[in-house]
């Protein structure tokens, strides 16, 4: 079946978008997912969906520092947005689960999050285990964020930056050294770095994937997922900026990419302009 | 009792089994870690006698290998031993066969002959003609213009005029052809053509004489460099390979109607080495590396709707594409898994495997694929190598002369072995390598042990696609390195001498040279900025950085041992020696030590211990074709020749030990034309073994 019949592939990213040879992507399992992503009896109290911390309107996170559960549980983690996550190739932002497949079941049963077992959801939905996996997966698939101003310009249409997005893209690239992790059409390698976020008071406040390495996220949809960085600690892209900009947190394991910038004030107001323009819904 | 004797029999028998491969590890540890080939080769002698069958054909592979490394004819009869005797360890046998050259299938009458041997100064970036008969190479004496060779009349043929590449010509004012690919029926030609610092694709219509006009399918400000592979069989779309300014490559679709470009992927940075289209023109196949950080490529396919991908040959080998059979049956790709490439075919049908792969040829000595004619004939070509080798000799200082005849230093990959340095507390000679196989090269470093003599080898990670110097840190648990990683990341380095990891500690354009000040706080490097070298220091600490110098081209810098001062060498546009300099770190005004009214003068080679002078080569070949010393004091005075001489091939500069005698230093060897070579007649020998 032509990809291209099922779902459309937006301006900027790859027309091959991967996706396991038993759960090729079809307009049936993208809407069953739609409908259980948003079926809040996958949680144990029957108040959380999986769009409650992935919400649509705010490019599927939840503008909370961390995730909050079933009654009232909370999360140690910020939600990430479920942006292109179709080309990702690690999930969590310690990118222990390597499939779609498998992550979407992960918060199902996770007690701070959905808190029942996979033969709790299945009888619930009436639908297998793999059934709703399948489903789930391909609807998250189906989010896909591109044909932004930034992909209009890099296609030619060189008024679709104004001048400081054009400096930020500059900065981006450059004297920024953004691109060592978020590179490529996605804006992540999908690597593991420590940029020090986790190091607080001399220790490791979280390992994520271990010596506080945590996954880059995209920066597709970036101004409408606030708050920032694997423990939702920082509040604004400026913020962000500046923590960069200073060289992370320094820290035995810190990142070898990770170095202070010396920035200028208007290379970081037109960084902040470039990553404004990543976003498209 | 009968099952405690089981038992303890079983328990025997697996403690036995454990020893033989501890002592399989152990040889294989002698062989490649130590180097120790003939104390492995008796090592694994005594495994061969062992009564596990698989172990010992493994030894005796192992053992053959070892004399094979010695040029020893033994080698031969283990082989064909291994293969006479061992029929059950498929595959050992399939490794010794490989090994001896033994044809997949008996009488295939497979031929291999050179087609043509590039004159000097032309490149060849890509593929011949369907039918074999027509190369394309970039002419760098004719202003890096296209030209295109008729192998068959033997005269060649002017494709595009107007290439600017010639001296006194800016980097950034030059226009020059790179890769191409022709349309299946030979009638049109697409290439990649720099012009103003980016790469357009351009197309050609090569019926009619005279040098055609091209025109412009894809040129974006936003691509650093593209590059076409294959033409759809219905001359409808290019497949290219592309660089992306943000580091990031990619497999797009150009169409050759309107010029307008489909992504199907973003892949890792060192791209596909080569991409062909299926028969039916609905999958692409191309090699990619498995990882980011591994060497290792394996073969994918892609339908070109983007609707799926398969991984066609998945091995820990290193596995190249090099085209399908013209039947479009099979895709034929080389593997160095028996221990050296080989040509091998995969039998595939709507997009799958539809079988193992069948070697057809034990060795393939191929550094790029150009593709597979009409006809059925493998086109490639082996790469132009400019070889080196490291000396070793004593040297005395004072006199400049050599205290012993210099002899090779590094005996394993002769004329691949560069850059070679003395760790801070000279216990340890370290060396980068250049290693190749189909469509990949990388480096690996050494580290060989004064004391024991032992080498280790590191491989950096993420590796260098090209690698211009590699010095110590001070602190003698790193080296600072210039030149570009395999992220597309051109720079300086820093390389762990444990582990192989590598980060960059600043990124530049043209950095030649870097060197850190004995207090491991400053970096100096020569970077390209706005068509000048600039000589430049910066605090490794804080990433400020100040302009020592600026030139039209750096040869060389040096730093003192005191620090003080960085000599430079330096050359015009045009190439001709310009001055050597001498820079004050702190700043202030360079002082010219050596001007073009001199004797032509090289790099410095090395300082004295007390900075006060250094000693540099001339670069006229003396009549016993060496290149004469002279010591030239930084107060002023006049340089004074030395009595000695040193090897005129003699490149950099020396590495001088702690004990202030021994030197290290690279030199040239010889130059490896780029050669077109054809294998014919493989086919056959996939007839029979279906």
């Amino acid at each position: 079946m032509l990809l291209a019949a099922v779902i459309a592939i937006p301006l900027g990213l790859d027309l091959y978008l991967p996706a396991p040879e038993d759960n090729p992507l079809t307009t049936q399992k993208i809407e069953l997912g739609r409908r259980l992503f948003f079926d809040r009896r996958l949680s144990r109290d029957q108040t959380i969906s999986c769009a409650t911390c992935h919400d649509p309107v705010r490019a599927f996170s939840d503008g909370r520092a961390v995730a909050a559960g079933v009654f009232g549980r909370i999360g140690r983690r910020n939600s990430p947005a479920l942006i292109n996550r179709g080309y990702g190739r690690a999930f969590f932002w310690d990118g222990h689960v390597k499939t779609l497949e498998e992550q979407v079941l992960q918060p199902i049963q996770d007690p701070n999050e959905m808190d029942l077992t996979l033969a709790e959801a299945s009888t619930r939905t009436g639908l297998s285990i793999a059934e709703i996996s399948h489903a789930l997966a391909s609807f998250v698939r189906s989010i896909l964020s591109g044909d932004s101003s930034y992909d209009r310009f890099l296609n030619g249409d060189r008024a679709a930056l104004n001048a400081e997005q054009q400096l930020g893209l500059q900065v981006f690239r450059g004297k920024g050294n953004c691109t060592s992790c978020h590179v490529g059409p996605n804006f992540t390698d999908e690597q593991l770095h420590n940029t020090g976020v986790a190091w607080r008071d001399g220790k490791l406040a979280d390992l994520g994937a271990g010596k506080g390495n945590f996954k880059t996220p995209t920066l597709r949809e970036v101004s409408r997922t606030a708050p920032y960085m694997y423990d939702g600690s920082l509040a604004t892209l400026e913020d962000v900026i500046e923590f960069y900009d200073k060289g992370g947190r320094a820290n035995p394991n810190l990142d070898s990419e990770i170095h202070s910038l010396r920035l200028a004030a208007n290379e970081k107001r037109a960084l902040a302009a470039f990553l404004r323009s990543l976003t498209r819904f | 009792m009968r099952m405690l004797i089981l038992i303890l029999a079983a328990a025997a028998a697996i403690a036995a089994q454990n020893e033989t491969d501890i002592a399989l590890q152990r040889a294989i540890r002698k062989e490649t870690i130590e180097g120790d080939l003939k104390g492995a080769i008796e090592e694994y002698r005594k495994i061969s006698q062992s009564t596990d069958r698989g172990l010992a054909a493994k030894a005796l592979i192992r053992m053959a290998d070892c004399y094979r490394k010695l040029g020893d004819v033994e080698a031969e009869k283990i082989y064909e031993r291994v293969v006479r005797d061992y029929a059950d360890q498929k595959e050992a046998v399939a490794i010794a066969r490989a090994r001896v050259g033994v044809p997949a299938s008996p009488g295939s009458g497979i031929r291999t002959r050179r087609v043509w041997t590039l004159p000097p100064m032309t490149e060849n970036f890509g593929g011949v003609s369907s039918d074999g008969r027509y190369l394309p190479y970039v002419n760098w004496v004719q202003s890096g213009d296209l030209y295109m060779r008729d192998l068959v009349a033997g005269s060649d043929r002017r494709l595009t005029n107007t290439g600017t590449v010639r001296p006194g010509v800016k980097k950034s004012q030059e226009e020059r052809a790179e890769e191409w690919a022709f349309s299946r029926d030979g009638k049109q030609l697409a290439y990649a053509w720099l012009r103003n610092e980016i790469y357009e694709l351009r197309l050609i219509d090569l019926q009619g004489n005279g040098v055609p006009q091209p025109r412009q399918l894809v040129r974006s400000e936003d691509i650093s460099w593209i590059g076409p592979y294959d033409w759809s069989p219905d001359g409808k779309t290019i497949a290219v390979g592309i660089e992306r300014k943000d580091k990031s490559a990619q497999i797009g679709l150009v169409s050759v109607a309107d010029g307008s470009l489909r992504i199907l992927k973003t892949i890792v940075w060192r791209g596909a080495h080569a991409m062909f289209f299926s028969r039916d023109g609905q999958f692409l196949a191309y090699d990619l590396p498995s990882a980011e950080t591994t060497e290792e490529r394996d073969v994918f396919l892609l339908a070109v709707d983007g609707s799926r991908e398969a991984i066609l040959v998945k091995h820990p080998s290193q596995d190249a594409l090099l085209g399908w059979s013209p039947d479009g049956s099979h895709l034929l790709f080389s593997s160095d898994r028996t221990g050296r490439p080989g040509l091998w075919a995969l039998p595939v049908a709507r997009g799958k495997a539809q079988g193992p792969p069948v070697l057809l040829r034990s060795d393939l000595s191929a550094d790029k694929t150009m593709g597979i004619t009409a006809t059925g004939a493998l086109r490639y070509s082996t790469s132009e190598v400019s070889l080196a080798d490291i000396q070793s000799a004593t040297f005395d200082l004072n006199k400049g002369e050599f205290l012993s005849t210099p002899i090779q230093a590094i005996n394993t990959f002769v004329g691949s072995n560069v850059a070679p340095d003395w760790s801070p507390d000279g216990k340890t000679m370290s060396y980068a390598s250049r290693r190749s196989s189909v469509g990949s090269h990388y480096f690996v470093l050494g580290f060989r042990s004064l004391e024991s003599g032992h080498t280790r080898e590191v491989l950096p990670s993420p590796n260098f696609q090209y690698l211009w110097s590699l010095r110590w840190q001070p602190d003698g648990t790193s080296l600072i390195a210039s030149g570009r990683d395999h992220k597309g990341r051109n720079g300086v380095f820093r390389v762990n001498a444990k582990t192989g990891e590598t980060s960059i500690v600043v990124e530049a354009d043209g950095v030649n040279f870097a060197v850190v000040s004995s207090d491991g706080k400053m970096l100096y490097y020569s970077t390209k900025r706005s068509d000048n070298e600039v000589l430049v220091k910066r605090d490794l600490a804080s990433g400020e950085e100040t302009e020592l110098l600026r030139q039209s081209k750096v040869l060389a810098i040096n730093l003192s041992p005191d620090g003080r001062y960085i000599v430079t060498a330096n050359r015009n546009a045009l190439g001709m020696f310009l001055a050597m300099q001498l820079v004050p770190v702190t700043g202030g005004e360079p002082r010219v030590l050596l001007d073009p009214k001199h004797e032509a003068f090289g790099p410095l080679l090395v300082w004295a211990p007390d900075s006060r002078w250094f000693i540099t080569r001339g670069m006229k070949r003396t009549s016993d074709g060496k290149a004469e010393l002279w010591r030239v004091p930084i107060d002023g005075g006049q340089p004074v020749k030395l009595a000695g001489s040193v090897d005129f091939m003699a490149q950099g500069t020396f590495a001088l030990h702690p004990d202030g005698r021994q030197v290290l230093f690279q030199v040239k060897v010889e130059r490896r034309p780029q050669e077109v070579w054809v294998l014919e007649n493989f086919l056959p020998v996939l007839s029979e073994s279906k």
